[in-house]
């Protein structure tokens, strides 16, 4: 283990899957999961290991379990139907193989399954991971040391619990705001409005290859309940979702919002040849700054200057009300 | 343009659930199944039929050599004893399956929007049957209700990057009637008939013809995935007074209408503010030096990801 560089470790027990009934068995044993690479930098594997700890280290039935992940190969999924703990799974996308685990730190609340700040973290973290073992070097380990954890901090969990599994096919969906964008017949974008666009050999082909989702959860969770931004973000979600952190995390890590940031994103790249910015850009109320997905940022970029600095605006074409 | 066509539908087990009900559908959901096993299925009983999904490639979606299917028998007098409906439209598969097990079944309340249907078809052969549930305003419009029309894709995006978002399904239907296993796929010109089957030996049957089916295709050619079309667990669990079972299947209708919910959202707003928040947060952090890197490292991001794409498709291809 001495090539490889620990990436994340957290407490976790397995639980076992039984297809017929259906059913997830959580197992008593105390364990731990290490996510690492090789310091090899032309090997991108990551390994994954669940290992007994404390008192579970002692027997002799427990076997350790190590994974080998090649990138985008598999996704780190909370199981929701779960109740009585936080299971998570390690789903694959290549073959049926999953991996359920329940959480072994502290839950946040009183409710068994409420999922942490931590927890998100972790799960943000693995799937950044997953898609890139190379993604950033900050260690966010948890202190999954026995010694430094009473035995009283591990929770406990119910017999048995009926997960549903949370496959989900991506199929993109195009935007309301679409609907009511028109093609302009021959019409050039307006003089004053456009600004110079960049130009690039390779476009940047989805929003998420500049901002991860996981960049956006973090941001949310930095947020101060008493943050202005955080009730502006609230106002933003569909009348039937709560509004408070957890809902919006909960939302900003689903794979419906995920699917938003991808409808957005081929709008805007695959549109490129209709202005389709442009009419993004007005429908936001944010400054043009360019087609495709680099005008865009380049756009919100220009808008948060405006908020910032509302004097110094000379666009004009934009005005975004807080 | 959008106001006549079919939009594609998240394959989702909530999703087709809520779809049925707002059919009318009385009592009836969907679920899925983690593995094809008949225990799997005997759990969820009364099971009305399955649907056996995947996701195709042209290989896998030629199932037929001339005038025999590659397993079982075509029935084509079952056409007018049962209802089968040739596939029109593509998008419509989803909905087309669902139907074709419920319709089937004189032991789920239709509701009358699709009682009347299934009268309004009743002489008409298969072709002029898939004619009739495409140009149905009521089913289209529920099926579409459970995601956004793409009128702007479907006209400028003729050519898709192949990879990531392409996914085609098709769904067939499997179910016993009238004393037999029917396969009903509307790329079929006939019912497939697979042998005398009741609803006691379906669970067995059903996996014996799975397996075939599945053995068929390249190992890494197909991901499939099988929904069982079954009765409302909640009723079942309130008759025998399992009110943990129950409290259980209430908390998944709720993630379901949550999901369906987050389904039809565009969240244009929303991912408008948060990424303001990040880029603030770059430029505080890193100032415009950080948003520039952020761009070029964005490229480099995609140009991998082609490449990689490329390299996959070499690989499967060779």
């Amino acid at each position: 283990m001495s090539d490889q560089i620990t990436l994340l470790t957290f407490k976790a027990g397995r639980v076992d899957y039984n297809p017929p009934s259906k059913h997830l068995n959580p197992l008593p044993q105390k364990g731990k999961i290490t996510v690492s690479r090789s310091n090899d930098e032309d090997a991108p594997l990551l390994s994954f290991v669940w290992e007994p700890r404390g008192s579970s280290k002692n027997d002799p039935s427990v076997e350790r379990d190590e994974l080998m992940i090649f990138p985008g190969e598999a996704e780190w999924l909370h199981v929701s139907q779960c109740k009585t703990g936080r299971v998570y799974v390690l789903k694959f996308n290549s073959s049926s193989q999953r991996s359920f685990f329940w959480l072994q730190d502290p839950p946040a609340g009183d409710k068994l399954d409420e999922i942490s700040e931590a927890d998100l973290k972790i799960a943000t973290r693995i799937n950044t991971l997953l898609e890139d073992v190379f993604a950033d070097e900050v260690d966010i380990t948890q202190d999954a040391n026995e010694s430094a954890a009473p035995n009283g901090d591990d929770v406990e969990m119910a017999d048995s619990v009926s997960p549903r599994n949370n496959t989900t096919t991506q199929t993109p969906n195009l935007t309301n705001l679409l609907r009511s964008i028109v093609i302009p017949s021959g019409e050039s974008g307006s003089a004053t409005n456009s600004a110079e666009i960049p130009a690039s050999s390779t476009p940047i082909l989805n929003i998420t290859d500049a901002i991860t989702p996981s960049q956006i959860a973090s941001y949310a969770s930095s947020l101060d309940e008493s943050d202005s931004k955080l009730t502006n973000l609230y106002n933003l979600l569909p009348s039937e979702i709560p509004h408070n952190k957890y809902e919006l995390l909960r939302v900003l890590q689903s794979p419906q919002f995920l699917q938003g940031l991808n409808s957005l994103s081929s709008t805007l790249h695959s549109s490129e040849g209709y202005n389709v910015g442009q009419l993004v850009s007005q429908e936001l109320g944010m400054p043009y700054r360019g087609e495709g997905i680099e005008g865009f940022l380049r756009g919100v970029l220009a808008a948060l200057d405006e908020e910032q600095h509302p004097d110094a605006s000379s666009d004009g074409d934009g005005e975004m009300q807080e | 343009m959008s106001s006549s066509g079919w939009n594609t539908l998240e394959s989702d087990a909530g999703v087709f659930t809520e779809l049925v009900e707002s059919l009318g559908v009385k009592s009836v959901e969907l679920d899925e199944l983690l593995s094809l096993d008949a225990d799997q299925l005997r759990a969820v009983a009364p099971l009305y039929g399955v649907i056996f999904l995947f996701k195709y490639t042209h290989s896998a979606l030629a199932p037929t050599t001339h005038g025999i299917p590659q397993d079982g028998s075509y029935d084509p007098d079952a056409e007018h004893a049962i209802f089968f409906a040739r596939q029109k439209i593509q998008n419509a598969c989803a909905t087309q399956a669902i139907l074709s097990i419920v319709l089937n079944r004189s032991d789920i309340q239709l509701g009358s929007a699709l009682t009347e249907f299934k009268a309004f078809v009743e002489g008409f052969d298969s072709e002029l049957r898939g004619e009739t549930l495409s140009n149905s305003e009521l089913i289209r419009l529920t099926h579409n209700s459970f995601s956004r029309p793409t009128p702007f894709v479907d006209e400028t995006q003729p050519q898709r990057q192949a990879g990531d978002d392409d996914d085609l399904y098709h769904f067939i239907a499997y179910l016993p009637v009238n004393g037999t296993l029917y396969e009903l796929d509307g790329l079929q010109p006939y019912p497939i008939s697979h042998g005398a089957c009741t609803d006691e030996t379906f669970s067995e049957k059903i996996v014996e013809v799975l397996y075939r089916r599945i053995a068929r295709y390249p190992e890494d050619e197909v991901r499939f995935n099988l929904l069982a079309v079954c009765h409302d667990r909640r009723e079942l669990l309130a008759a025998v007074g399992d009110t943990e079972g129950l409290l259980r299947e209430e908390e998944k209708r709720a993630e379901w209408r949550r999901e369906n919910v987050l389904r039809r959202e565009n969240f244009v707003g929303l991912i408008y503010e948060v990424l303001k928040g990040v880029l603030g947060d770059v430029v505080v952090n890193e100032g415009e030096v950080g948003f520039e890197k952020m761009i070029s490292d964005a490229k480099a991001k995609t140009q991998k990801r082609i490449e990689e794409a490329q390299r996959r498709k070499m690989q499967s291809n060779s």
